[in-house]
């Protein structure tokens, strides 16, 4: 088993001293480490895993308060130790949240910090790391046993405690959730690589709980099954939306070949607008069987021939001259592809090009992108 | 073909199109190597060769008209690519489209082309 390692924290150093010896002696599976401010502490909680912290309150540089702070902010919790020549009860009431497991006033009382120390190590030691067991289930086994301690669940995205006291569940966070919102997170067992371990701290959690277990599991449940019909209820309304969406598109569509016609009177012998995914006419006139897969995988092969060349890729058109004296033109944009037949006796290619063309790419790229 | 009449119908489209003329080049299939052009693109004879194939192939298997006289790719960087396929022989050419002048090159130079190409193979 590794060892651990309590960093002391104090700008006296002759008291970082006298700690750093009182601790060694106590076993060999002890480490220390030491800072004189507040801001070394924290560099040195960056960069290592520290078992416990006994932290002074008055420091230059950074003060206690204001690693407790740091430490809340970044939503870091580790057992604590405050030491302190200072009236404790002010610093109990508005720090107990900060995983402070206990005060201990300056002079040093020797005994009674190698009796605490020694506590919440040899808690720690007893870390349990739970696999194969729901988070319900675990906390229904603390109570019975009317354990006392944190349980810490790291996911993926959100890491969460459960701060339990004499079997009781006593306060739950979760990446700023409100309580019930971090337990039904918690318990919800759909989130996969989640890593659950539980350490048995006699930790100074403000009570912010006054439920039983058995309630706060079915308001979890509660919680979890409306967050689920919530889901199901916004991937429906996405679905409404997109056949909406999908509606109003055939129409804009509709109504350019309804342009094209105008333009091209009697000129025009076919057209249909179409998307590679679909590979069906959205809209058209006089459609054509197979042209769409036809000018689909000439586009493609022509895209990816022109790109693994030194020529400069395929813009907005193409156009077979064909027999039967008739002109296909192909408007790719992507995803969609509009292909239109012409009758070139009808309609002179510069005319086609110039005039026309130019002004259908335009509409046609407007109601994609509005799209 | 008769190299010196396929020189002197590229000399006159470089007339008609000016600037507006970025290179051309007449190959044949079986070889898709240039024989005549302007600004010659050797990598310009292969692709095109290779297009023209698979478009033809594309609407031979297909219910659609065959490849006729010509066709048109307009790309990206204000330019345009004709390529015209003739029996053994194809003729390309690309164009800036900022510098020319689109309805002369289409209703003119184009029909003009195809119609001395004709003539130049068939003789």
């Amino acid at each position: 088993m590794d060892k651990q390692t309590i960093l002391i924290v104090d700008d006296e150093k002759k008291i970082v001293e006298l700690l750093k010896e009182t601790i060694s002696k106590m076993s060999n599976e002890y480490q220390v480490k030491a800072a004189y401010n507040g801001k070394e502490a924290l560099d040195v909680l960056e960069k290592e895993k520290i078992d416990l912290v006994l932290l002074d309150i008055k420091m230059p540089v950074m003060s206690g308060v204001q690693v407790l702070t740091e430490l809340h902010n970044k939503k870091v919790w580790l057992p604590i130790i405050i030491l302190t020549a200072y009236n404790v009860s002010d610093i109990e009431i508005k720090f107990q949240e900060f995983g402070i497991v206990d005060y201990l006033s300056k002079p040093l009382d020797l005994v009674m910090l190698k009796s605490v120390v020694g506590q919440v190590l040899r808690n720690r030691e007893q870390k349990d790391s739970i696999t194969g067991m729901s988070l319900a289930a675990i906390l229904q086994v603390l109570e019975m046993e009317q354990r006392t301690g944190v349980i810490t669940i790291r996911m993926e995205d959100k890491n969460g405690r459960i701060f339990f006291r004499d079997g009781r569940v006593v306060d739950i966070e979760a990446g700023g959730l409100s309580v019930e919102e971090a337990l039904g997170y918690l318990l919800d067992t759909t989130i996969e690589n989640r890593e659950i371990s539980i350490e048995y701290l006699n930790h100074r959690r403000k009570e912010k709980i006054n439920k039983s277990l058995t309630e706060i599991l079915l308001e979890a449940s509660r919680l979890l099954d409306e967050d689920r019909k919530d889901e199901t209820e916004e991937v429906k309304a996405e679905e409404v939306s997109s056949e909406e969406v999908y509606k109003a598109k055939k129409e804009k569509f509709s109504k350019l070949i309804d342009t094209l016609k105008n333009d091209l009177g009697d000129a025009l012998i076919s057209t249909e607008i179409w998307t590679l995914e679909e590979g069906i006419p959205l809209a058209g006139f006089k459609e054509r069987e197979n042209l769409c897969d036809l000018f689909t995988q000439i586009t493609v092969y022509l895209n990816e021939a022109l790109s693994t060349s030194e020529y400069p890729e395929l813009g907005n058109y193409y156009i077979f001259n064909l027999e039967g004296k008739s002109i296909a033109v192909t408007i790719p944009v992507g995803e969609y592809f509009w292909g239109i037949l012409i009758d070139s006796k009808k309609t002179p290619l510069g005319f086609l090009l110039k005039v026309i063309l130019s002004r259908l790419i335009d509409s046609f790229k407007e109601v994609i992108a509005a799209s | 073909m008769d190299i010196q009449k396929m020189n002197g119908a590229i000399r006159n489209v470089e007339r008609e199109l000016g600037n507006a003329l970025l290179s051309t080049d007449v190959w044949t299939i079986a070889e898709g190597e240039s024989i005549a052009g302007y600004n010659s693109q050797p990598i310009a004879c292969a692709l095109f060769n290779q297009i023209t194939a698979y478009i033809n192939e594309a609407l031979e298997q297909s219910e659609y008209p065959q490849l006729d006289k010509y066709y048109i790719l307009e790309l990206q960087d204000n330019k345009m690519v004709i390529v015209i396929p003739l029996g053994e022989y194809i003729w390309e050419m690309l164009i800036d489209t900022k510098k020319a002048r689109l309805g002369l090159l289409l209703n003119i130079t184009i029909p003009q082309m195809i119609e001395a190409f004709e003539k130049i193979i068939t003789v």
